[in-house]
């Protein structure tokens, strides 16, 4: 929203003394927020009211008139000029030699085809006060030879766009005079009232019927006649301009000056082409309309929409129809001020894809009390222009849903707590006397009456006063106060922790790196594979690849696609939300893309980095045991799940050849997961000392000959199931592969007890031999 | 006997000095110093002497021989290293390439945790996938407010939203903990928005929260100021606005001096000098009633930090499409740290 500073001027008492410049770094902090400031009229200088005193042709190039131009101060200048509208008498703007124009920065006086030209005519648009190139400006005649342009038309401007989004809870300042009330706040100024037209003699009643009472909150219009002037001022036009509207006539704009002076949205119906005002609801019926803006749109249902007895003539609150649009000729016009339900304006201008400046308005929960100083307004300011008007009726007035001044106590103690400190009753009701709210002050608090135009959603709470309270007295102004630190000792859900550990382990175990990926699957991936995920949560207003995921190994193989385009081996990995229609969980995902000839170093990579990243942080033991993972793109040769406590909380397998082809011919990837959440729910197991045995102990090798397929694990299983007091423990110590896998273990033998004898130990051995051999392993002696 | 220590001394010097191998130093080391050396001998014939003899050539001698053995000592030295020079032992290959790296917004996130941990807020989380009820409602956003409007949210076919923001931890954590409470929560959001260099539909919020007995706005302003001064890791100058937001009244924007042109005004800034960085408020009142805690006893402060602007900020990342690349030759530089 644009404001223009002129405007905002006329509102407040002494406001020259206010810098209109920086005036707004304040507002920015105790009100809204600004999007900018434009000094409007920097780049128009030195340009005079003139009158052509002679027209005539160019000798040598029909195209151009020479001018001779009275600039006034009886000094008179020729200008040469291409333009049609010309003629002896007129009153133009002039820029002289060394003023500027918008576009011409400087003007000089330059030779054309043999006539020195000392001047440049200039348009609305050179002036910068509308788009209009049609012809060199028309001014009127009462303006005097020889002054300043700007004398008459207000050009130079500060201009401010404010961002309408900062005043979604503030309906008060969508317009000039909410405001210029915010600023005379927080400079200590004196708001002036408006002027209005307050003597209306005629008691004809006009035929206004609200049905739908709900969503019309007040219906206030009148009837003007007699109008015969078809332009605003240019004043008004400028500043129309200046806050991004377009002049079309006068009574256009002046409805929409008032919207932009107080805010509140205006119609002007043409008097005979309406019969009688019913507001109603369309209901169930569907009907058609066409709107001033020439489109016939589609109604929907429920849409409060102003008819007369035969046909819907406006869209309430959003825009008028063009069946009873004011245009040149009318004379007589119903003029109509109206307050409507937010809720439903919103929704009725959300169905019809119509936002306009008025529903925009109406959103924000309008003061319905102003709807007749608007009309008051608005006579007053069409009667400046056109003093012969008529007042053909009373002011129609039907207001269903009052809006009352919202009372709220404050407790002194309540203000306390919240600033920090104490405030004193004299600063607590100036400033809240400065925003017009009405303060009793009593022992232990405060009773603040808000204004009307404060009370329609804003000011409900002791809360919302204290904002008022605290923004005016500054933000700048309060202390800082560090908090009380309680001493209660709350870890929260750890999971946050848990996940960082984790991603910083593997990033630092491995050279890896953490990526992020989106919530969803690009649905292109999953029919290139024929991954059915149409039972998957779904978003349903995206468009594309509005399918959630239930499982991030996937979303990280697309990534790999692209990251394969650069590197052949590394590895990616991410935690992210894994959602399926019955759970939402944490899900760890690891993908080491690698040549084939390196895929079993790097299986045994990863498998290490799972045992350590769960040992590492609950100090559980790890099991990982062959199993099938119903994932379409594993190939389950590898899979090992990873069991804890019986429990399985994840995997390692190898991409299916199918997708892993994708990221190059000799190209495999490996891929882990974990589930976080399983992880977190795993109690940590606490250590308990042992006291290592104080008598030797001895270790002996033994190399088992096994087939080349037969697994580790098998041979495990045998070795896990022979007991003997002496056997402390054994661990794999070497595999070697000729025509045989042949292992070898390494046994540690010894008592807490005794040191063992050598017989002892010998007895100890041969039976280890004798288990394993009875169990069809042969050892290599 | 003197001149042939003298003699001895000189010999053995530059025999030593001469060899480059160990053998035969070692085999110099025995002639010279060995049970038969001339060293050995001279000391065993000493016994012949007179005592002042034997003081003076005993001296010598002895001076001679820990000569000699310091000779060899060192020669040995020199070539045990020379040995080692010949080393396959590169000590100078690089290191460090192989750190891996977490995401920009991982680490930021983590620093800002950190602060907040130091103050006594806990970390907490919560899904992804929202109850509307989370996600609007308790935080006083009712059907039909405007607020629905600024957030254009993606909605599940189970009628859940995916959370247009991490508040919606704040109500579930004063369910979860009620009052005192300092918790602090990160995670991502979502909105239905078109991608550009500038706009993501997925990006990442931290969300801090504390309700006591006496929380003011005052308690507000420091926490907020030592929090983006642990983070910057300077005194940076933040101002307050009002700001609008359904659950928090009275709420703010707050803004830091721009960390680019010190306030002189750039582009970054849109030549304002200022940065907006972290919306936040005094929780309101039917926000801590829904969430069970009585507003007249308790009051809080609420605030939200955009991650993702953080780490473009921290980085200089000009495209935010870069960060959900998943593209590691960008992500790879950011480290762990």
């Amino acid at each position: 929203m644009y404001i223009s500073c002129n405007v905002l001027k006329k509102y407040i008492k002494d406001s020259d003394k206010i810098d209109f410049l920086n005036v707004w770094n304040d507002f920015t902090i105790r009100s809204a927020e600004i999007d900018g400031i434009e000094e409007k009229g920097k780049d128009i200088n030195n340009v005079v009211v003139a009158k052509i005193v002679k027209l005539e042709k160019h000798k040598s190039n029909e195209k151009y008139n020479v001018l001779t131009l009275d600039i006034g101060y009886r000094k008179e200048i020729t200008v040469v000029s291409s333009a049609t509208n010309l003629y002896e008498g007129m009153l133009v703007p002039c820029a002289l030699q060394g003023g500027s124009l918008k576009g011409i920065s400087e003007v000089v006086s330059i030779n054309l085809d043999g006539v020195e030209s000392q001047g440049v005519l200039a348009s609305e648009r050179e002036l910068g006060i509308s788009d209009s190139h049609l012809g060199v400006m028309d001014l009127d005649k009462s303006y005097i030879v020889g002054e300043d342009i700007k004398k008459y038309i207000p050009i130079d401007d500060i201009v401010i766009e404010i961002d309408n989004k900062s005043l979604t809870n503030r309906p008060d300042m969508w317009g000039h005079y909410g405001i210029a009330r915010e600023i005379a706040a927080i400079t200590g100024k004196e708001l002036l009232p408006l002027e209005i037209f307050d003597n209306i003699d005629s008691t004809k009643p006009l035929n206004i019927k609200v049905e739908d009472t709900k969503n019309c909150n007040r219906y206030s219009c009148v009837e003007i006649g007699n109008i015969t002037k078809k332009e605003a001022t240019m004043e008004m036009k400028v500043m129309l301009y200046y806050c991004s509207m377009r002049s079309i006539s006068l009574l256009v704009d002046l409805t929409n000056y008032l919207m932009l002076e107080l805010g509140q949205p205006m119609h002007a119906f043409d008097s005979k082409k309406i019969n009688n005002i019913i507001v109603k609801n369309t209901g169930k019926e569907k009907i058609k309309f066409t709107t001033l803006d020439g489109e016939e749109r589609n109604i929907p249902e429920n849409t409060l929409m102003i008819c007369d007895e035969n046909r819907p003539v406006a869209i309430a609150g959003i825009m008028g129809g063009l069946n009873s649009e004011i245009d040149d000729d009318t004379e007589t016009l119903i003029l109509e001020s109206a307050n409507f339900d937010s809720a439903s304006v919103r929704k009725s201008a959300v169905a019809l894809g119509l936002r306009t400046e008025a529903s925009a308005r109406y959103e924000k929960s309008l003061d319905p009390n102003m709807t007749v100083l608007a009309i008051k307004r608005f006579i007053k300011l069409l009667m400046d222009v056109d003093e012969n008007i008529s007042i053909n009726s009373r002011i129609e007035d039907i207001y269903t849903n009052e809006v009352k001044e919202n009372v709220v106590e404050l407790k002194k103690d309540y203000l306390k707590k919240y600033m920090g400190f104490t405030l004193d009753d004299k600063t607590v009701c100036d400033i809240l006397n400065s925003l017009h709210f009405k303060v009793e002050v009593k022992d232990d608090k405060y009773i603040v009456t808000a204004p009307t135009y404060r009370s329609t959603k804003d000011i409900t709470y002791s809360a919302d006063i204290i904002e008022e309270i605290a923004r005016i007295y500054g933000y700048n102004n309060l202390k800082e106060v560090p908090l009380k630190l309680d001493l209660i000792v709350r870890e929260g859900d750890n999971k946050y922790d848990l996940e960082y550990n984790l991603k910083k382990s593997i990033a630092l175990d491995t050279g890896f790196s953490e990526i992020h990926t989106y919530l969803w699957y690009q649905t292109e991936l999953l029919n290139k594979y024929g991954i059915n995920k149409e039972d998957n949560v779904k978003i349903v207003n995206k468009k594309d690849n509005n399918i959630i995921r239930d499982d991030i190994s996937l979303s990280l193989f697309e990534q790999c696609i692209k990251n394969s385009k650069y590197y052949s081996e590394y590895g990616i990995f991410e935690i992210g939300s894994a959602i399926t229609k019955e759970k939402e969980e944490r899900v760890l995902s690891i993908l080491s893309v690698c040549f084939k000839s390196n895929l079993e170093d790097k299986y045994m990579e990863i498998k290490k980095l799972i045992y350590k990243l769960i040992s590492s942080n609950k100090n559980i033991d790890v099991k990982f045991k062959q199993y099938k993972i119903d994932k379409k793109y594993l190939n389950n040769e590898y899979t090992l799940a990873v069991f804890v406590n019986d429990d399985i909380i994840g995997y390692i397998s190898v991409f299916d050849r199918l997708f892993a082809k994708e990221c190059g011919k000799k190209i495999e990837i490996v891929n882990a997961e974990l589930n976080v959440e399983k992880i977190l729910n795993l109690n940590k197991q606490d250590i308990e000392y042992i006291e290592p045995s104080r008598y030797p102990v001895t270790t002996i090798d033994y190399t088992i000959i096994m087939d080349k397929d037969d697994l580790y694990n098998n041979l495990d299983e045998v070795l896990k199931k022979y007991n003997n007091e002496y056997l402390i423990d054994y661990k794999l110590y070497d595999v070697y592969i000729d025509d045989k896998k042949k292992v070898t273990i390494r046994f540690t033998i010894g008592s807490n007890n005794k040191t063992l004898t050598h017989d002892e130990i010998q007895e100890v051995s041969n039976k280890i031999l004798e288990h394993i051999e009875k169990n069809n392993y042969s050892i290599v002696k | 006997m003197k001149e042939k220590l003298e003699l001895l001394k000189q010999n053995a010097t530059s025999d030593i000095n001469n060899v480059s191998d160990e053998q035969s130093l070692l085999r110099l080391k025995s002639t010279y110093l060995g049970k038969d050396s001339q060293i050995m001998q001279v000391m065993k014939s000493m016994k012949d002497l007179t005592i002042e003899e034997k003081k003076e050539i005993g001296k010598l001698a002895n001076e001679v021989k820990s000569f000699i053995e310091n000779l060899v000592k060192e020669k040995m030295n020199e070539i045990s290293s020379k040995k080692e020079n010949k080393r396959i032992f590169d000590n100078t290959l690089p290191v460090g390439d192989e750190i891996g790296s977490l995401s920009p917004i991982t680490i930021v996130a983590n620093e800002v945790a950190e602060v907040l941990k130091k103050m006594g807020f806990m970390i907490v989380s919560g899904p992804e996938m929202e109850k509307e009820y989370y996600n609007f409602e308790a935080l006083n956003i009712p059907k039909n407010h405007p607020a629905r409007d600024m957030q254009d949210t993606y909605w599940t076919n189970l009628g859940d939203v995916l959370r247009t923001h991490t508040s919606p931890v704040q109500a579930r954590s004063m369910e979860t903990y009620g009052a005192p409470i300092r918790m602090a929560a990160p995670g991502r959001c979502f909105r239905n928005e078109d991608i550009d260099a500038c706009h993501e539909n997925t990006f990442f919020q931290i969300e801090g929260m504390v309700i006591d007995k006496e929380v003011s706005i005052s308690n507000l302003i420091y926490v907020m100021k030592n929090i983006l001064k642990e983070i910057y890791k300077k005194d940076i100058e933040v101002r307050l606005r009002p700001g609008f937001f359904p659950f928090v009244e009275p709420g703010f924007e707050l803004d830091i001096k721009c960390l680019i042109c010190g306030g002189k005004g750039c582009p970054t800034c849109k030549n304002s000098g200022w940065l907006e960085l972290c919306p936040c408020g005094m929780i309101h009142p039917e926000v801590l009633r829904m969430g069970n805690i009585n507003p007249d006893e308790y009051s809080g402060f609420a605030f939200g930090i955009g991650l993702t602007r953080m780490a473009m900020m921290k980085y200089k990342i000009n495209d935010i499409r870069m960060l959900n690349s998943g593209e590691i030759r960008h992500l790879k530089q950011f480290k762990v740290k």
